[in-house]
């Protein structure tokens, strides 16, 4: 019985090494998934964002009035016949001037949420390249990056954005370019940190005395390293965005009417909070939950990457 | 018959600044590599020993310029390794490869085994197709004894042996004549260790390469080597075949240095005397004068502060002493 489970054994070994059908490994980014998927906090607030999300993509069109669409029929007495009804079509009521307040949170939710994004897709894109050249070429170059970021960090964010709106007029593409031009600061001086220390591993080393050239050791060895890093804190910026960007549309330096956002809203509602108060609490309720899933997104996603750090 | 020289330094230095000074005399230097002269044989396995410290590293990476030299030669095949621009030491570099002391630190995490040992073709022959490099990848995982089938995985599905293993296959795919081993085994448990140094000297006959061997313990040296390196302090104190250096050796910090291996035979062990040098390695801050070693060395002299050591013995086996006794 022995011996020819031995040389069973032995057949088995042999197509094992044989077999050069590869087996999958588990990557460090499927490891990460895996933990993330493991956190309840953070996949409820995945699955809040996507419904968020759909509604503002599908909502202007499921909404029976436009977001700029006066209805006459409660102009009259709004704060009495504007109320949230699901008869009258208003769903989240209407607003002083008769505009619905459904289509003006959806539509102003694409705008806030766009603005979320395009700011850290600009600070990712640009804040990375920025930061982990910085970081692993160093020396001179390493000095006159870092300085140039000091000097626009310096520049009074409000007096350019009144600056640019007085030069260019009022413009919606003017948030993101301002938005743009500060976000990407913080997270380069990030992973430029991040890369210094990674520069000094040994597989970098290795590569180098490979022969690999600079661009590529970056390419194939610095940035699959810091990305987890960037990833994490592009999403704890995110709210912070959408933030900066109700705030400049409270000061009347963002969007303009009929035009809104989810800022501009709350701005509206809040001051007809004793007889209306559905207009506060709609936007509000859309803005605070996005908030609160993007930190817990990203607070997930920091306990995901960096096991160790917990 | 002679043997033909592939890599040979001539007073080679590096020494690294320390801390910054408004007057560059008041700089302090670390002379991490100081005067070496060396010549490695194409097909030799050369073991570089000495402590923690003494400069093996520094030695290895500037012998392939991963660390520029301050100062002195290096000729590879005759040719003025020093004098390459940075182009061509990079393509160059496929001829010298380097294997690292920690195997889990120099794979990239973040790529599969397969992608770490097919980097130096990708890099050297970007024209082989897709397939072609598959398949020298699984030849080489198969020669350095890693089933093929893993070749998908990640570094750290693996154990640290079978990491230096990837590692290994990574340095040998070109074909390289020259492989620089940094302590490929200090980071591994001993019954890997000789794993990996037969794998070693196994694929050195296989492929016909020259290995330069750094190590702190003297038995994987020896175990190994053709010549011996002594060094102290980043100088050479003991130079030559290892049958000499290790049985006949001369200098007296080898001497040391061999006393100090443990013996597994309790009876061997019991009767030996063990030469303890005492104190520990001088800042190299502010190295002794005259021989660097004569601050610990049992039979140092008033010579050995005035006269730097001269160089004494035949070619096979030479020492760097000042005491004339010895040398």
């Amino acid at each position: 019985m022995l011996v020819t489970n031995k040389i069973n054994t032995q057949q088995l070994a042999d197509q094992l090494a044989d077999n050069v059908e590869a087996v999958a490994g588990r990557s460090l980014w499927q490891d990460a998934w895996a933990r993330f998927r493991k956190n309840r906090a953070a996949m409820i607030s995945v699955c809040v964002l996507l419904f968020i999300i759909v509604c503002i993509v599908i909502g202007p069109s499921i909404a029976s009035f436009s977001h700029d669409e006066i209805d006459w029929n409660v102009v009259a007495d709004p704060y009495e016949l504007g109320k949230p009804s699901l008869s009258s079509g208003h769903y989240f009521g209407t607003d002083d001037l008769g505009q619905d307040l459904f289509a003006r949170t959806m539509k102003g939710g694409r705008l806030s949420i766009m603005v979320g994004f395009m700011g850290a897709l600009v600070a990712v894109v640009i804040g990375t390249l920025w930061g982990s050249i910085s970081g692993y070429v160093g020396g001179v170059v390493d000095s006159t990056m870092m300085r140039i970021i000091e000097v626009l960090d310096s520049v009074p964010f409000m007096f350019m954005v009144i600056l640019f709106v007085t030069l260019f007029g009022n413009n919606i593409y003017l948030i993101f370019i301002v938005i743009g031009m500060v976000s990407w600061l913080g997270i380069a001086r990030v992973v430029r940190g991040v890369t210094f220390s990674i520069k000094k591993r040994e597989f970098i080393e290795a590569a180098h005395s490979i022969g690999v050239s600079k661009i590529t050791i970056v390419r194939r060895h610095v940035l699959p390293n810091v990305l987890g890093i960037v990833m994490v804190y592009s999403s704890l910026m995110v709210p912070g965005f959408i933030m900066f960007e109700s705030f400049l549309s409270f000061l009347g330096l963002g969007v303009q009417p009929p035009d809104t956002s989810w800022g501009i809203l709350i701005a509206e509602g809040a001051k007809t909070i004793d007889v209306a108060i559905w207009l506060l609490m709609f936007p509000s309720v859309f803005l605070v939950a996005t908030l609160f899933c993007f930190n817990f997104i990203g607070d997930g996603l920091r306990d995901a990457l960096d096991p160790k750090d917990r | 018959m002679l043997k033909e020289v592939l890599l040979s330094a001539r007073d080679l230095n590096v020494h690294y600044r320390v801390g910054k000074h408004l007057l560059p005399s008041r700089r302090k230097i670390v002379k991490a590599v100081n005067g070496i002269d060396l010549d490695i044989y194409r097909g030799e396995t050369l073991g570089i020993v000495g402590e923690s410290g003494c400069g093996k590293s520094t030695l290895a990476r500037a012998l392939l310029r991963l660390v520029e030299p301050t100062d002195g030669d290096l000729l590879w095949k005759g040719e003025n390794l020093r004098g390459f621009s940075k182009l061509t030491l990079a393509r160059r570099r496929r001829e010298f490869q380097m294997v690292f002391q920690d195997p889990t630190a120099s794979l990239n995490p973040r790529l599969t085994v397969s992608e770490c040992i097919a980097e130096p073709l990708l890099t050297h022959e970007p024209q082989l197709k897709r397939q072609e490099v598959e398949r020298r990848v699984i030849a080489m995982m198969d020669k350095v004894g890693l089933l093929a089938n893993q070749r998908n995985r990640y570094p750290h599905e693996f154990s640290g042996g079978q990491c230096q293993r990837v590692g290994i296959a990574r340095a040998l795919i070109l074909n390289p004549d020259l492989v620089v081993c940094d302590e490929p085994v200090s980071a591994l448990d001993v019954s890997i260790q000789a794993q990996v140094i037969n794998l070693l000297n196994d694929l050195k006959q296989e492929m016909g390469l020259t290995l330069v061997m750094i190590a702190h313990d003297l038995s994987v040296v020896r175990h190994i080597s053709d010549r011996v390196m002594v060094m102290y302090l980043g100088k050479p104190m003991e130079v030559g075949r290892y049958d000499h250096v290790f049985d006949q050796a001369r200098h007296p910090y080898t001497k040391a240095l061999l006393s100090a291996v443990p013996i597994a035979n309790p009876r061997l062990a019991r009767n030996r005397q063990i030469q303890l040098l005492p104190g520990d390695l001088p800042s190299p801050l502010n190295p002794p004068t005259g021989c660097v070693f004569r601050t610990r060395c049992p039979e140092a002299t008033d010579q050995c502060g005035r006269q730097s050591p001269t160089k004494s013995g035949n070619e096979q086996h030479h020492i760097f002493c000042t005491n004339t006794q010895i040398a």
